[in-house]
């Protein structure tokens, strides 16, 4: 039986991953931060009283920010595959807590290789690492692949970036078997209600309910290529079967503008939207 | 802004017809979401993947948003149904 570890589990992707691994057969371990709150919503149908006989979902406690921590954590679960998803995610939330952002998107990445590599692990673990389409930020070519330079726009992008760099490294300099996945935008019905998508889709059924007017949003002209979280944890679990490591673009091909998500959310409910006309009154 | 209701959708997700209005405005702009550094526009190849991996995506932009918004409506009446019952729901507003 194949164990794996998960850092950020309680996320939108660590949920859907842990699910599709439960359902290989894996062994899974999860780590979360501490709160006062439970935090596990979106593991909690996975999730059995670890008293149970032969629980196969493990939750331990740790943090990226924390080395001693996850070099116990990797001591004690001896992954075969670690999936690094924990992250500060939110690109905005970035500009407001970009060291932070840094410690954990940056150097995080750094001490989960070292602490594979402190425990001889570099021959049996293998690191997915989530990397991301906002190192292209401003984009050096249209469509971006594998081979387009980095142009990261945000503290977000600059410290996964570094956690991007040092995945290459070790895998050159001391032959680990690290991969980044470059996935574009990814979302689902348990994204993060802050992400622009979650926030549209929940609007657009509090306006259809009458329980909310108006929906509040930012750059209605900003592209993404906006795919699906479970055909994407997917791609990070094959990146990790592929006979050799290395570095994925994960995308749809399409981009859409998030005005145009705006106006697919609302139309399939039941409203006909006139977008345009109105911006200069800041109104849609 | 509002310039069409579909009379027998709004049957059929059983959504509050009172509610919606035509004219109203349903999307404004509030300029403290903008970055202070935008990235504008991100569309990506992922040939390598489909041909070294054999991935493709299942899910277009249609499907995903359908999902979402069947789940969303779902939630969104459970707070509905909850508020009527007298129960306080959390707001979730940033």
């Amino acid at each position: 039986m194949k164990v794996a570890l998960i850092t950020g589990i309680t996320g939108q992707d660590g949920a859907y991953l842990a699910e599709f691994l439960l359902k290989k057969g894996y062994e899974v371990h999860g780590v979360k931060r501490r709160s006062s709150l439970f935090n596990t919503d979106r593991i909690d149908h996975l999730y059995h009283d670890p008293h149970e006989p032969n629980v196969k979902l493990k939750l331990h406690y740790g943090d990226l920010t924390d080395s001693t921590n996850l070099i116990r954590l990797v001591q004690e679960t001896q992954p075969d595959e670690i999936y690094n998803l924990a992250a500060q995610s939110h690109v905005k939330v970035s500009f407001d807590t970009p060291e932070y952002t840094a410690n954990a998107d940056g150097i995080g990445t750094l001490r989960i290789l070292e602490a594979v590599r402190l425990l001889g692990l570099e021959k049996k673990t293998r690191i997915y690492q989530a990397s991301t389409s906002e190192l292209y930020g401003l984009v050096q070519a249209v469509p971006q692949s594998e081979t387009t330079p980095f142009y990261p726009r945000s503290p977000y992008a600059v410290a996964k970036l570094y956690g991007y760099w040092i995945i290459v490294n070790y895998r050159e300099a001391y032959n680990m078997f690290a991969c980044n996945g470059i996935l574009f935008n990814h979302e689902s019905p348990v994204r993060g209600e802050t992400f622009v998508t979650r926030k549209i889709t929940r609007a657009a059924s509090k306006i259809a309910m009458g329980l909310q007017d108006c929906l509040y949003v930012g750059n209605l002209s900003a592209q993404r290529d906006w795919g699906h979280a479970k055909d994407y944890i997917e791609a990070m679990w094959l990146m990790l079967q592929h006979h050799t490591p290395e570095d994925f673009v994960i995308a749809t091909g399409v981009t859409t503008t998030v005005r145009e998500f705006i106006k697919l959310a609302l139309t399939n409910l039941v409203l006909r939207l006139s977008l345009a006309e109105k911006m200069k009154t800041n109104a849609v | 802004m509002i310039i069409d209701i579909d009379q027998q959708k709004v049957e059929e997700l059983g959504l509050n017809a009172d509610a919606l209005k035509f004219g109203q405005t349903v999307v404004k702009i509030d300029s403290k979401y903008f970055r202070p550094t935008e990235v504008d526009l991100l569309i990506g190849d992922a040939t390598k993947a489909k041909e070294k991996l054999g991935w493709v995506p299942k899910y277009d932009l249609q499907a995903l948003v359908s999902d979402m918004m069947q789940s969303d409506l779902h939630l969104v009446k459970k707070d509905d149904y909850l508020k009527r019952g007298g129960f306080k729901t959390l707001n979730y507003f940033e």
